[in-house]
């Protein structure tokens, strides 16, 4: 589905020079790669959409300050991990709002490839599963980390700019995390 | 993957795992941003927002500031009233006494010394006399 997402309300100078244009480029191309960090990583459609937007709105604002040479995606994740740690620090500060995020089992039904059989399905969604239940109780910045290298396929230093973490510390979250998942993995087999 | 984990090579069975993990999350995803419906983010919008916040909250702290400055000023008010309203008949009394006073004619001075103070009808006797008082020039 494509949508008619774009940025309004810029100020007419800039609307009217190039950099309106690279804007929109580079939210056209990412929009759905920033949605889908922040899908996986809240499992919460609506936060992700709304910090989507946020994301965007911001990156807006500072476009003018970014520095070219940088690679846009990598900024635009920097900014949605910041949002994200400020939207979990007001989940801890708002705590009689109601938990949204969607249960690991349901996330789970999502499957790849149609054609294998019931059993390797059921065999696949539970390794799955698996996955999801490790990544769920991971610390948010080993989260971060893991999401961004298993699902978003970043490299270690892009990883390692957009969380403002050192690189060996992503290499340690990265550790840590395919060692919980091989145990579980082990433990279900 | 485009580059595999330099710190641990990944054994075939994790790595297809992870990857089928991956496929999940993206059919997930693609699923669910095809069912939202993203607003522009507006930037004029948002620059109202926050105008709005603090308008609210200084309407806020103005109510909370006037109301109990108000009841205090009412408060004060009755009482500054009460107080010229106590004075008032206080000095409308002495003015009574002192007219009352002054209008007893000398004459009748040796027969109000007569009459006892506590004895009844006294009361009667001296306003009579005043009354009668008031009729002489």
């Amino acid at each position: 589905m494509e949508h008619s997402l774009t940025i309004h309300g810029m100020p007419q100078a800039r609307a009217a020079s190039g950099a309106q244009e690279e804007f929109d480029e580079i939210f056209l191309r990412h929009r759905a790669q920033i949605f889908r960090f922040l899908l996986s990583l809240l499992r919460d459609r609506d936060a992700a959409e709304t910090l989507t937007q946020e994301c965007f709105l911001r990156a807006f604002r500072s476009w003018p300050s970014f520095r070219q040479e940088a690679n846009p995606l990598t900024w635009l994740m920097r900014i949605a991990v910041n949002l994200t740690r400020d939207h979990w620090r007001n989940r801890k500060l708002q705590f009689w709002k109601r938990a949204t995020a969607v249960d690991v089992s349901e996330v789970s039904d999502w499957l790849p490839g149609q054609g294998s059989n019931p059993e390797q399905r059921a065999s696949v969604r539970q390794q799955i599963e698996a996955v999801w239940k490790v990544v769920e109780e991971l610390s948010p910045r080993q989260r971060t980390v893991f999401l961004l290298r298993f699902v978003e396929e970043m490299e270690l230093n892009e990883i390692a700019e957009a969380t403002g973490l050192n690189l060996g510390t992503v290499k340690s979250h990265l550790s840590r995390g395919l060692e919980a998942i091989r145990t579980r993995l082990r433990r279900q087999s | 993957m485009k580059k595999s984990f330099e710190l641990e090579p990944m054994d075939p069975e994790l790595t297809k795992v992870l990857s089928q993990f991956r496929a999940s999350a993206h059919a997930w995803s693609a699923q669910e941003y095809a069912r939202v419906s993203l607003e522009p983010p507006a930037v004029t919008g948002r620059r109202w927002k926050l105008p709005h916040r603090w308008m609210m909250a200084v309407c806020l702290v103005i109510t909370a500031v006037s109301v109990p400055v108000h009841r205090e000023q009412v408060r004060h008010a009755q009482q500054v009233e009460a107080s010229m309203e106590a004075q008032k008949n206080a000095q409308f009394l002495v003015d009574v006494d002192a007219d009352v006073s002054q209008r007893v004619p000398a004459s009748m001075s040796p027969l109000a010394s007569l009459i006892a103070s506590d004895e009844p009808g006294s009361e009667q006797i001296t306003s009579g006399t005043s009354r009668q008082g008031e009729r002489q020039p």
